[in-house]
């Protein structure tokens, strides 16, 4: 079935590249599907700034972008379901994020004055 | 709408507030026993649970409040009670542990008592918004309690390891909740489980469960998602680690059972292998880790990685033998490993480190900490007569069953021994420190408090009554499963 | 159509963003994280209005880029932290990184991009305005209303006692 949708894809524009062909089929018809691949691509962003970045704060920043795309992600489901429900989760999740938030810059802050680093590599006090 | 089912968490998060306030008219010197209060109201609580909710063990008695999303079955009062007894028994360990507490003693017993608060009503859960709401309650509270003795780096660098994951993994959740609530458009288990079975071939319902799995992962420390588990043991203080060891881990598996098997049931059925893998895996990594740990908590803590494995075997084993003796293994968890906390918490009152060389001449020093220490050891292990033992026989005679279906639970079932004679090898290591090392650092004997004492007892009773007569938490344990497979007997 | 133009440029404006976030090639400083930060909560704030979510739309910016971000500018400045000195990137670290969140949206986009596109989008009977998630959420998700409101107690209580100064 998908086969069938990528072949049109690609024929319809033969002389573009993939993505973009893809998406001129699409007609820039905007649907669920782009909404999707957007908050994706931010969970993605997210994830890789918490594996790569080595400061508390900034991997602590991906990890608010991580949850944005879930927010994202549930706003536009419910808008195309028409179901108000997942707005109300989201609205748990701004809540939730907010306290994780401030318990978690606090918890950082009080490490930072017996430390004087916010760098995970500095989290060494306890190794086998 | 019946709010009467909820008068248990009503009252424990009134008691959490009353704590909280009464900080305010107390001397300073009399907060400390609040903890003794706490914990004696928990367990009038308990009291009054088990004796007058009695209907609720029969269908009967249950219900579901605010639409479905509250639920009150066997399942969730067995867990309950399970809370309930861990909390009062942690609060008991905190009062102990209080003089180590620079500033903020009642507050600490308050949050322990919120923490409850929050497995009260993960028991009860049975919506992805109270499933979301209660499990971020009980993290974000552990966070704060983690790092509570904040002069200790060690308790710092914990509570920063644990936020940075624990947030990560509710990361995850929050996007497999968005992706099986928009592939289904349910965020009610029951409801949910009506359609789960159309959306088997949905790659974007799949990743969502995969997702929502890696969160409550990281709550039972099970294989990929159980980094945090050591650091995190160590460096918190000790009644929040027993505390984080058994109720955390509890609050996991409620949820767990119930999202496999209430909400998508027909999903989890294909996933055995999936299952059997993380079990068998887990149970190894738990226990070829604990061989060289010299830290008393650190220990406990890849034990407790091993024991999330020896769980999983009853959750593998999708029966409902099996999932009864998940709730048998962790009522026997239960008292054990608070028995082996509280022996840690007061032996190792005056050393910096849990080191094991300072259980030396326990025995001299205070013979029943020594013996508490032992047998919940030897329960840990899983020798007979004691709990650990029906446990382990239980979850293995679970799984074994199942290897006529399909032969990966034999292997299963051969991996998780391997992993009890591993970790006979450490069990005995802390028993051979108590009882055969030379050099004692210190030989004055040990008080323990008289509520302290009542705690200990009741403990190694509990850890016999367990492993000696079975019948009364095995029969309570397999009417509970039984609100699993016969779910929604009051909706509508 | 004009929404779909909108689209475009707001989800490229929130994912560039995001990008600058976890890795801006011009300075390693976290305050630009956080500005950048605060620039992806606007633009998703934007796509929320596109998605007739008006509500979590005001909500996004006032709570997210209006309180949680200058939480965060206000603790970056506390804490003072020096333009972060280069430490080297682990190599491998960074390799698989990049390969298993690649491989997690190849598959994850895939599976997305197989399922059914969906059709000519009908006016929504149900929007995400003040009154109607209002009226939600204090009927139907009461119980976890106030559940949320136990945990900021306990949020505003750990805060306190982790970061006011010694007493003794």
């Amino acid at each position: 079935m998908a086969d069938g949708r990528w072949g049109c894809a690609l024929g319809a524009f033969p002389h573009l590249p993939f993505p973009i062909s893809y998406l001129l089929y699409k007609k820039m018809n905007v649907g669920l599907e782009h909404y999707l691949v957007v908050s994706a691509l931010l969970f993605a962003l997210g994830l890789l700034g918490v594996i790569t970045r080595r400061n508390l704060l900034v991997m602590y920043m991906s990890l608010e972008l991580m949850l944005n795309s879930a927010n994202l992600a549930l706003v536009s489901f419910s808008r195309f379901n028409d179901n108000l429900n997942g707005q109300v989760m989201v609205f748990f999740i701004i809540t939730v994020a907010a306290a994780e938030v401030a318990v978690g810059l606090a918890l950082i802050v009080a490490l930072y004055r017996k430390r004087q680093s916010a760098h995970v590599e500095d989290l060494t006090s306890m190794k086998l | 709408m019946n709010l009467s089912l909820m008068s248990l968490e009503i009252s424990v998060v009134a008691l959490g507030l009353v704590v909280l306030l009464a900080d305010l008219w107390l001397p300073a010197e009399r907060r400390r026993a609040l903890g003794y209060v706490a914990a004696a109201a928990l367990g009038l609580l308990l009291l009054q649970n088990l004796s007058g909710c009695c209907s609720c063990c029969v269908a009967g008695g249950d219900g579901t409040a605010f639409g479905g999303m509250f639920v009150q079955d066997g399942l969730s009062v067995f867990f309950k009670r399970f809370f309930l007894l861990a909390g009062a028994l942690v609060l008991v360990l905190a009062v102990e542990f209080s003089d180590r507490i620079a500033t903020g003693v009642s507050e600490y017993y308050s949050l322990i008592i919120f923490a409850l608060a929050g497995m009260l009503f993960a028991a009860s859960a049975n919506d992805f918004a109270m499933l979301f709401v209660s499990i971020e309650l009980i993290t974000i509270t552990f966070y704060i309690l983690t790092s509570f003795t904040r002069g200790k780096v060690a308790a710092l660098e914990a509570g920063v390891k644990y936020l940075i994951l624990g947030a990560l993994s509710s990361a995850f959740m929050v996007y497999g909740i968005a992706l099986v609530w928009g592939t289904t458009g349910k965020f009610n288990f029951n409801e949910l489980a009506q359609v789960a079975g159309n959306f088997t071939d949905n790659k974007v319902f799949l990743f969502g469960v995969v997702f929502i799995l890696a969160g409550l992962g990281f709550k039972i420390a099970a294989f990929p998602f159980q980094m945090w588990t050591p650091d995190v043991y160590q460096g918190a203080p000790t009644p929040t680690t027993a505390f984080l060891a058994v109720g955390s881990k509890a609050a996991g598996f409620v949820l767990l059972l119930r999202f496999l098997f209430t909400a998508i049931p027909s999903v989890t059925a294909h996933w055995d292998k999936l299952l059997i893998i993380i079990s068998g895996i887990t149970i190894l990594y738990g226990n070829l880790c604990a061989i060289p740990q010299r830290n008393l908590k650190r220990l406990l803590g890849y034990s407790s990685i091993a024991h999330a494995g020896y769980l999983l075997l009853g959750v593998a084993a999708m029966t409902s033998a099996g999932q009864s003796a998940v709730l048998y293994y962790l009522s026997g968890y239960l008292f054990t490993t608070l028995a082996a906390f509280t022996v840690i918490a007061l032996v190792m009152r005056h050393l910096d480190s849990e080191d094991i060389a300072g259980l030396a001449g326990l025995n001299q020093r205070s013979p029943l900490l020594a013996a508490t220490l032992t047998l919940a050891m030897v329960s840990l292990a899983g020798i007979p007569p004691l709990a650990g033992f029906f446990g382990k026989f239980l979850l293995l005679k679970a799984v074994i069953e199942q290897g006529a279906v399909n032969h990966g639970y034999y292997c299963l079932a051969f991996t998780a021994l391997v992993g009890v004679v591993i970790s006979l090898y450490y069990y005995f290591g802390v028993i051979r420190a108590i009882y055969w090392s030379k050099d004692a650092a210190s030989r004055e004997p040990i008080l323990i408090s008289t509520p302290m004492r009542v705690a200990i007892v009741g403990c190694i009773a509990g850890i016999f009554w367990l492993g000696v007569a079975p019948g009364a938490v095995l029969r309570l344990a397999e009417s509970a499963v039984n609100a699993l497979h016969c779910p929604g007997l009051a909706l509508n | 159509m004009a929404t779909d133009i909108l689209f475009y440029v707001l989800a490229a404006l929130t994912l560039i963003f995001g990008a600058l976030v976890v890795a801006n090639p011009f300075s390693r400083n976290p305050v630009t994280s956080a500005m950048f930060l605060v620039l992806t909560i606007i633009s998703m704030a934007g796509l929320f209005v596109l998605l007739h979510a008006f509500f979590l739309a005001a909500v996004q910016v006032l709570v997210y880029a209006g309180a949680v971000m200058v939480l965060f500018l206000f603790v970056i400045m506390l804490l003072d932290l020096k333009e972060e000195e280069r430490r080297k990137i682990k190599l491998t670290g960074l390799v698989a990184g990049v390969v298993s969140v690649g491989a997690i949206v190849a598959i994850f986009v895939r599976s997305l991009l197989a399922t059914k596109p969906s059709e000519n989008l009908p006016a929504p009977t149900a929007v995400g305005d003040t009154a109607t998630l209002g009226k939600m959420l204090f009927t139907n998700y009461l119980l976890p209303f106030e559940i949320v409101s136990i945990l900021l107690l306990v949020a505003m209580v750990g805060v306190i006692l982790l970061s006011k100064k010694d007493l003794k």
